[in-house]
């Protein structure tokens, strides 16, 4: 906890990434966003066995990555973020699921332990896409293009609010604490009986400071339900990407690639 | 021009935080607020931006006046700079920061990043661009938020405080800066050296009144209107 201020940071260092220029940074937001829903939607729909066909999406968190120069470590370190929920979900599976699916060698594998692997790999790539298009596409022109979407105004007002909000918490609990282990030399952290005091204070302090940066947003004409800047029209490059990235994720659900190479081979 | 008539301001308490308040700031005009804590400078400052409601009397701002569909026109023409730069400063990056205003006004983004630049380099921050208002100094926030308001090119700008939280040479720096800018500015401070050199003119506020208005070198420096107005000390 004493490092809050660079936890902050560190939250906010994907979408600082948004302001770099390459060909994937310069492309329209609706479509980088749409081509993200479609990859995941279609992740998602594959069957919890079916590990195998998943293998060849991993092109696309890859390919991005390198054409937007999003640093790898960075991109790891957040996508291991999620795997503990992943672990949580899919651990059951090991434990109920004991049918052999295959035998490999003299080790058999189960069900549970294929559809555990497949749950873990599909929350990869289903977070690596997500982060990717975090990286590469400013926030403020995701919520613009979810609300040309027709999202729900009040979804994305609170997605706007929680994200940014998430600052002013951490700030103000890293203040408190700051200011706490500052007169508490004989303890280390927070004791336990003074959770409860620190957690309400908490809650409102960063209520009183999320009303100041509430108003001064209001000062510089923030207006949730305003439309935020004027539409961009799609070039073709942007045309050409949604076609070069909705293609093979398509005919990769439709088809089972690995069948049609040991057909072929 | 800001033409402020009769303005009272009460609580849901039942505090009547401003009493009948009335001034006209013309155009290019430097004005200090002073007054003593509670005396009512921030309440004044934020109805000028219509952030507290209800009030009673008028606010109108270049003719315009402030009511529910003139809120956002009064807000263009009307930049505040908070007290705390923190407040303000509220995205990953200064740059993103000083686009949500025009972004607000719904500009092209062509433009936006004209006015990001325009403001960055107006004020000498252009280094700042990219950075994290998290890794920057006291000073640098405060000239950021600065930034983040003249990027909407208002005709009036109110700082509350300004120079809260700055060493004596980023104090410099922004009397400096404050000199140099165009704009009427109304500045509610408790640095009376800063409004000896910044503001010509100034008003006093006690209890949610006015108590005097006028040459800040006559009024600052008169031990007994500072004294009766709860401001002990004199320069």
């Amino acid at each position: 906890m004493a490092n809050i201020r660079s936890k902050t940071q560190d939250i906010y260092s994907l979408e600082q990434l948004s302001s770099k220029s390459s060909r994937v940074h310069a492309l329209h937001p609706m479509v980088k966003l749409i081509s993200t829903l479609l990859f995941v939607v279609i992740i998602v729909s594959f069957n919890r066995y079916e590990f195998v066909r998943l293998i060849p999406f991993v092109f696309y968190p890859v390919i991005l990555m390198a054409l937007s120069e999003t640093p790898w470590s960075i991109m790891l370190r957040r996508a291991a973020l999620a795997l503990p929920f992943a672990l949580l979900a899919g651990i059951s599976n090991i434990l109920f699921d004991t049918d052999t699916a295959f035998v490999i060698g003299y080790l058999p594998v189960s069900f549970g332990l294929v559809s555990f692997i497949s749950i873990l790999f599909r929350t990869f790539l289903c977070v690596a896409a997500v982060l990717i298009l975090v990286a590469v596409t400013p926030f403020n022109q995701l919520t613009n293009q979810l609300r040309r979407l027709h999202a729900p105004d009040i979804f994305v007002t609170l997605f706007e609010m929680i994200y940014r909000y998430i600052g002013v918490l951490l700030d103000e609990a890293s203040a408190m604490y700051t200011a706490y282990i500052l007169r508490s030399t004989e303890h280390k952290g927070l004791q336990m009986r003074h959770m409860g005091s620190f957690a309400g204070q908490l809650l409102i302090r960063s209520y009183d400071r999320a009303e100041r940066v509430y108003n001064a947003m209001k000062c510089r004409g923030y207006n949730s339900l305003a439309s935020r800047s004027k539409v961009i029209p799609l070039t073709g490059s942007d045309i050409f990407y949604l076609a070069a990235v909705s293609l093979p994720v398509i005919l990769l659900r439709v088809f089972d690639i690995n069948k049609l190479f040991t057909a072929v081979f | 021009m800001i033409a402020v008539n009769n303005i009272s301001v009460t609580y849901p308490d039942g505090t009547k935080a401003i009493r009948d308040v009335s001034f006209t700031i013309n155009d290019g005009e430097s004005v200090a607020l002073i007054g003593a804590n509670g005396a009512g400078k921030t309440t004044l400052l934020l109805s000028l931006v219509g952030v507290l409601k209800p009030y009673t009397g008028t606010i109108s701002v270049d003719g315009i006046t402030l009511e529910r569909q003139t809120l956002n026109e009064v807000r263009r023409r009307v930049g505040m700079v908070f007290q705390n730069p923190d407040d303000q400063l509220f995205m990953p990056m200064i740059n993103d920061d000083i686009a949500f205003g025009p972004r607000n006004l719904g500009l092209s983004e062509d433009i936006v990043e004209d006015r990001v630049n325009s403001a960055l380099s107006e004020l000498g921050i252009g280094h700042l661009r990219g950075r994290s208002s998290l890794r920057l100094s006291s000073g640098e926030k405060r000239i950021a938020a600065i930034a983040t308001v003249l990027s909407m090119n208002p005709t009036m700008m109110i700082f509350d405080e300004p120079t809260a939280f700055l060493d004596p040479k980023s104090r410099r720096g922004l009397i400096k800066l404050l000199s140099k800018l165009p704009h009427g500015r109304l500045i509610a401070t408790h640095d009376l050296a800063f409004a000896d050199e910044v503001c010509p003119r100034t008003i006093l506020m006690k209890n949610g009144t006015i108590f005097a208005d006028g040459k800040t070198r006559e009024l600052i420096y008169d031990a007994r209107i500072m004294d009766e107005c709860g401001i002990a000390d004199t320069l």
